[in-house]
């Protein structure tokens, strides 16, 4: 089977891709112009309309239209670095733009996005094939990143995808379930180079269909999934296909290794899928908050009703907070990734996934509802979010990756000061792109940014927020002593688990405290509020306070909420940010 | 639907009759079949209900179960209505709901309020194999229903006059009948709103409008739209109950569908395990199977002890409707509240444990996704979890005073399975009863004495936990009972509902037939501790010898193709392993 | 410090046996590290006690292209040689 994705039933109003006029360089100041370029989803004529998102997932299609206007637009400049003749130096800058996608459509944004996934092993590996992939990239053509296995999962060391290397390369295996296996260009390929046992045994090979002769290739349908319904989850199998030798991405043998480092940078990319769904489901809460009529009066007049909406939100600010910390970090503590890149992918997913959770009986029957009274939406991002804790290194292979930290992370260390944290997360630090050959498989001491989290504690004073943050820089002592006393296994046990889940919600509270610290409002009274709401809600989640005592910061956050809502703005960490450069 | 023509009375069965098994008619979903795991996705991705389940159903006249046996139904024991129909529950819960749920719960407002020709008429049509729509909700309203719009207004013959909207009702399309709640008064409050029953074949349909499909993210194969009223004449004849008394009406007889339909969810969560340790067996990964790495073990193990906790909350409660239906308002809005949380919660453990086997839809596991969709509407819709515990907050004070003076169980209320008489709706009210049965469990000296010396210390805690809830329930001012209620009273209520569930596990494990899986000292200790653990906020993994010892169940039972609900009879017993106890 | 490879290969001997899953004299230098029942959980932990025994930083692949108890101690004493 050739082509999959079918052409979609509806009719798009085609974009206008030649008239687009979009910024010779992108950087954070472009955020505002990719918005803008967007439109209001609400409009029928915006590039991504909500109405048109929903029957397309309910079809099943692929947002054609809407990824032409995004490649038209350049999105992708911003995923090959500078030097490489692309626009990327802050990482922040994709994420926030992958952020507003997903936050009208995911299934857009995973589409588009995934090509950086695909692309940065090249730019990890560097030379000529980087070169090649910055080529493919800036044209806009999709490159897919073609890891898994049927019947493998997160096992790669068992890659049976064979590569024979000689004068040229010859690709023999499937790869699925791969995002845009079928509509990409190209895919990065994960393969087996030599028949020896172990790591080295793996290589990377960027297969450029275009190079490649088509009768070696063919397809694996389309797969039905919970949602991103509309995306090209395919896959693609090499019959001996014929790649030039000079295609391997990185040296023969440092397959896994690339990998293992290109993940430390797409995890932390990929949460901007997480904050794109949050926010499209905060806006759809609040608006409902504040215009749904109950027993006479509006339901977020009522005090219940109130504190479940401001702990979503709280949720939410936590999860942009742990997301940024991971752009900061790729620039900041390089090697230090291999555990926060973990971290982060670990907490931001699964903080959003309970948002949605507890959203969903929030918004009743409308979570459930399409085709009627304007609702569908939140249907959609619930089932698409989901997406973000399964692909690209799943929960629990990240919590994993977190266990096997754990020496790392109790290992005795210099004490941290805290300001200059708080000055990596300086919101008007631009930094180029990543200097790569700092990425580490595993880390000397853990996280120098969850080490600091008593010194941030402290810097808070006597700040309302300092009474939770104090508790959890209390559980944080005794849990990093677990750790250390915490068997080495192979197969973890669950108390292990549980303790990597504990630690990545301490190293939350360092990710919030560090953002508030650092951001030009800090210390104001909106900044308060919304620092003392997450820090009790992670108190919660630690189970260091029982759910009513987070009840109070948590209707203080929704008031707020409801008063930008009210100026059409909505609440985040992260405000300055694009005007601090 | 094939409406099955020909006099009622020589098609329904007789009363008592023992019905064929539905599993059996059914056939093993995951086995080729007219009503398999495949072809249920299928239905489902084309938002149908399976014809051929439908024509089963039908053949087996599904809808007596809803009609009492004194009406020519086979509706005796509510537990064995609840056992009957678990098997469409085990493939596909949409089915359930469009199939049959909603017309239990319009039957159940007339077997409640109806006359005696009412009562005959409905039976006669539900026996033909006809369907009702309960045409209650105004999605502008939502839980708050008496603020409904929708009008019945008197016309000169005695009659009355329809108009208005109703949003979204199941089955509103292709239903024989539907039951409306109007306002039939101006006033405000709870006497302003009248239930009408519209037969569609005694009126003129143009004017009304059914024909307008709503979708839904879940239970996609339901039939569900809206209605819009324009003015339909319906006899003075089609007022169910007195003029008024819709909401105490619906109160009173939602008692029954809020216990039923909890009770029937549980059996998705049991097909979702059942094929989960079918997957953990055989997907490789580390050179290993997932079951043999102890974090997807610990998941299996807790997924297990939340079923067990929800089977035997809604399995008593069901009893209660029984045995104890003064008390039922407050019991039956516990267990609609928590056991579709605690299913929830279950699939959620078990969608991470299949990862991106859930993900992307893939044979043979691919109605794992659906199960995950459609258990997310069962604590949406009839009655929401927050409707349900606005319904437990104004009788939290009643409660206290019920519970202090409880101090017996009645066995029977834990003896699962045990025949039951025929409901009697008449008991049923709309206050908290007169005392605390389940609550009363952790008390109760008899309960205690039955159970393993492991479970007894959890139950004297969660006893001393009683006492303390007690207390501060006793402080809080009757002002912040009502729907303006803080967090910390919801919390309360919140609480409440563990509590009662706990009772309801330690009164089942204590009545458990040896040998059975209540009667397993890890197994009642187990679900004890994932439940003290829920109370303390954070739900941490359970230990690893209790986690070994239930993935051990579990593969037995796989093994012997047995159910993991404790809630009916075993078919074939899970035999503990030859070499003797495995503890 | 020693920097010679056989002292180190001595020392990582140690290591391997105090982790527990081989007897000493059950195997020699020449035998790989996977065979030793050491996956790459044990990789990390090994290449932890090597940083703070030889205050060296070193990556687990170090392992993956060292991958026997004698190739791995050459690997860490060119690295001494080289620091
Ligand atoms: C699949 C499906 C099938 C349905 N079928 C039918 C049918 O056949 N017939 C029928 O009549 N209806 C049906 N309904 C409608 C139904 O039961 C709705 O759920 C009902 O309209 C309630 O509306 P709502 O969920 O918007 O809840 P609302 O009452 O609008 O409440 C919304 C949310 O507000 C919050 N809230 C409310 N009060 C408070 C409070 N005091 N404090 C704090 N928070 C509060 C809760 O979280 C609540 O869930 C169906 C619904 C669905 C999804
Ligand atoms: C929509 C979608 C898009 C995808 N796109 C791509 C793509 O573009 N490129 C690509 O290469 N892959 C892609 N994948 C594949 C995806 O990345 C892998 O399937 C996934 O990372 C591996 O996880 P798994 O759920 O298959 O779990 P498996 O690895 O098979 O594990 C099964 C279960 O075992 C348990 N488990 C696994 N590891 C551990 C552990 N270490 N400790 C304890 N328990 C564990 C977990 O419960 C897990 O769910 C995609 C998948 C989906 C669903």
């Amino acid at each position: 089977m050739s082509a999959p994705v079918g052409a979609p039933p509806i009719e798009a109003a085609e974009a206008t891709a030649e008239s687009v006029v979009s910024p010779e360089r992108l950087d954070r100041s472009s955020v505002a112009a990719f918005d803008a370029f967007l439109g209001d989803p609400s409009e029928p004529g915006a590039v991504i309309s909500t109405d048109r998102s929903i029957e397309l997932d309910e079809a099943s299609a692929f947002p054609r239209a809407e990824i032409s206007a995004v490649d038209a637009w350049g999105l992708q400049r911003a995923y090959v670095p500078e030097e490489h003749g692309g626009c990327l130096g802050d990482v922040f800058v994709p994420m926030t733009m992958i952020r507003r996608l997903a936050g009208r459509d995911v299934t857009a944004a995973v589409a588009h996005g995934k090509t950086f996934l695909g692309a940065v092993g090249a730019w990890i590996a560097g030379g000529p094939i980087a070169a090649e992939m910055a080529a493919i990239v800036v044209t806009g053509d999709p490159v897919s990143w073609g890891l898994t296995e049927q019947g493998r999962g997160s096992d790669l060391s068992n890659t049976a995808t064979v590569a024979a290397l000689g004068a040229d390369i010859r690709v023999s295996g499937v790869k699925w379930p791969i995002n845009n296996a079928t509509r990409g260009r190209a895919m990065t390929v994960l393969a087996r180079t030599s028949d020896q046992p172990g790591p080295r045994s793996l290589s990377l090979v960027l297969v450029d269909k275009q190079r490649v002769d088509a009768g070696s290739l063919s397809y694996r349908p389309k797969v039905a999934t919970h949602g991103i319904r509309g995306a090209d989850i395919s896959g693609l199998e090499f019959r001996s296909a014929v790649v030039e030798g000079d295609h391997l991405v990185g040296a023969p043998g440092h397959g896994l290794e690339i990998v293992l480092k290109s993940l430390q940078l797409t995890r932390p990319l990929t949460t901007a899928l997480s904050l794109g769904a949050a926010d499209h489901a905060i806006a759809i809460a609040t608006g409902f908050a504040s215009n749904r009529r109950l027993f006479g009066r509006t339901l977020a007049d009522l005090p219940t009703a109130r504190a479940t909406l401001g702990t979503a939100i709280a949720d939410s600010l936590l999860a942009e907070s742990v997301m940024y910390a991971g752009a900061r970090g790729a620039h900041r503590t390089t090697e230090e990734m291999s555990l926060v890149s973990a971290l982060v992918k670990f907490l931001v997913p699964d903080t959003v996934d309970l948002m949605f959770r507890d959203l969903t009986p929030f918004v009743g029957a409308r979570s459930q509802l399409l085709g009627i009274a304007g609702v569908g939406a939140f249907q959609k991002a619930a089932r698409d979010n989901r997406v973000v804790g399964i692909f690209d290194g799943n929960s629990v292979v990240n919590l994993n990756m977190v266990i096997n930290e754990f020496p790392s992370i109790a290992r005795e260390a210099d004490a941290v000061a805290a300001e200059a944290v708080v000055a990596d997360f300086g919101f008007g630090e631009a930094d180029g792109w990543v200097d790569t050959t700092r990425l580490r498989l595993v880390t000397k001491r853990g996280s120098r940014l969850l080490r600091s989290l008593p010194a941030l504690v402290d810097l808070l004073g006597e700040r309302p927020a300092a009474a939770s943050a104090r508790r959890i820089a209390l559980e944080l002592d005794r849990l990093v002593a677990a750790a250390g006393l915490a068997p080495r296994e192979s197969a973890p046990s669950a108390e292990s688990f549980d303790l990597a889940e504990r630690i990545a919600l301490c190293f939350g509270a360092a990710c919030a405290i560090a953002t508030e610290l650092a951001s030009p409002q800090h210390a104001s009274a909106p900044s308060e509020v919304r620092l003392t709401a997450i820090l009790d809600r992670l108190a919660v989640r630690l189970g260091l306070a029982p759910s009513t005592a987070a009840a109070a910061s948590a209707a203080a956050l929704a008031e707020l909420a409801l008063e930008e809502a009210g100026r059409s703005r909505s609440v985040t960490m992260l405000d300055g940010w694009a005007d601090a450069a | 639907m094939t409406i099955l023509d020909g006099p009622a009375e020589t098609r329904s069965p007789r009363a008592a009759a023992e019905p064929d098994d539905l599993d059996e008619l059914f056939g093993d979903p995951r086995h080729p079949g007219p009503f398999d795991y495949a072809s249920i996705v299928a239905d489902d991705d084309a938002r149908r209900l399976s014809s051929t389940a439908e024509s089963l159903l039908d053949e087996w006249h599904a809808a007596a179960e809803f009609v009492p046996a004194s009406l020519g139904g086979r509706w005796v024991s509510t537990e064995d209505l609840v056992r009957r129909w678990r098997p469409i529950f085990r493939r596909d819960p949409a089915l359930g709901l469009g199939y049959g749920l909603t017309t239990l719960m319009a039957s159940l407002n007339v077997w409640v309020a109806g006359d005696e020709a009412q009562r005959r008429e409905v039976a006669v049509r539900l026996l033909r194999g006809e369907r009702i729509a309960v045409g209650f909700h105004e999605l502008d309203h939502g839980n708050d229903l008496l603020a409904n719009e929708f009008a019945a207004e008197p016309d000169d013959d005695g009659g009355w006059l329809l108009t208005g909207v109703k949003q979204v009702i199941n089955n509103v399309d292709r239903a024989e009948s539907v039951l409306v709640m109007a306002r039939t008064s101006p006033e405000p409050g709870a006497r302003s709103h009248s239930l009408l029953l519209w037969h569609k074949d005694a009126a003129t349909r143009p004017l009304v409008d059914t024909s307008r499909r709503v979708l839904t993210a879940g239970m996609r194969g339901c039939r569900i739209g809206v209605a819009e009223f324009r003015g339909l004449p319906v006899p003075g004849t089609a007022v169910v109950g007195a003029t008024g008394t819709a909401a105490q009406t619906a109160l009173t007889a939602f008692q029954v569908s809020r216990a039923v339909i909890p009770a029937l969810a549980v059996a998705t969560v049991d097909a979702t395990l059942d094929l989960a340790v079918r997957y953990g067996g055989e997907r490789s990964l580390y050179g290993g199977a997932v079951l043999d790495l102890p974090h997807a073990r610990a998941l299996l193990a807790g997924a297990m002890a939340d079923l067990w906790l929800a089977d035997a909350l809604s399995a008593v409660v069901v009893r209660a409707l029984h045995l104890a239906p003064a008390e039922c308002m407050v019991l039956t809005a516990a267990s609609k509240y928590l056991v579709p949380q605690l299913l929830q919660s279950a699939m959620q453990d078990l969608s991470v444990l299949f990862g991106s086997t859930f993900y992307a839809r893939v044979a043979p596991y691919g109605i794992v996704e659906k199960f995950v969709r459609d258990l997310a509407v069962v604590p949406i819709g009839h009655a929401g979890s927050t409707a349900c515990l606005l319904t437990i907050l104004p009788n939290l004070p009643a409660w206290v005073r019920r519970s202090r003076r409880t101090t017996e169980t009645d066995p029977a209320l834990f003896r699962l399975g045990e025949p039951l008489d025929e409901l009697d709706l008449a008991r049923l009210t709309l206050g908290a009863g007169s005392s605390d049965p389940l609550g009363a469990a952790l008390v109760d000296p008899a309960v205690r004495d039955g159970l393993c010396p492991l479970a007894t210390e959890s139950v004297d805690r969660l006893a001393v936990e009683l006492d303390r809830l007690r207390a501060e329930i006793a402080e809080v001012p009757p002002a912040l009972l009502g729907a303006d209620a803080p967090p910390a009273t919801f919390a309360l209520a919140h609480r409440l509902a563990l509590l009662l569930a706990g009772g309801a596990w330690a009164g089942v494990c204590a009545e458990a037939p040896s040998g059975s899986l209540p009667d397993d000292e890890v197994v009642q200790a187990a679900v004890l501790a994932r439940l003290e653990a829920r109370l303390s906020g954070r739900i941490g993994p359970l230990d690893v010898g209790t986690v070994d010892h239930l993935v051990d169940i579990a593969g037995r039972l796989v093994d012997h193709d047995a159910r993991f609900t404790i809630s009916e009879p075993a078919t074939s017993s899970p035999a503990p392993d030859e070499e003797g106890d495995t503890r | 410090m020693t920097t010679d490879a056989p002292t180190i290969e001595s020392w990582l001997m140690g290591r391997v046996v105090a982790y527990g899953k081989v007897d000493a004299g059950t195997f020699d230098a020449a035998t790989p590290l996977a065979d030793l029942g050491l996956d790459s959980v044990y990789a990390l932990t090994l290449c932890g006690d090597i940083e703070d025994e030889f205050d060296l930083d070193v990556d687990p692949t170090i392992v993956w292209d060292h991958p026997t108890i004698g190739e791995l101690a050459e690997g860490i004493s060119e690295r001494l040689a080289a620091a």
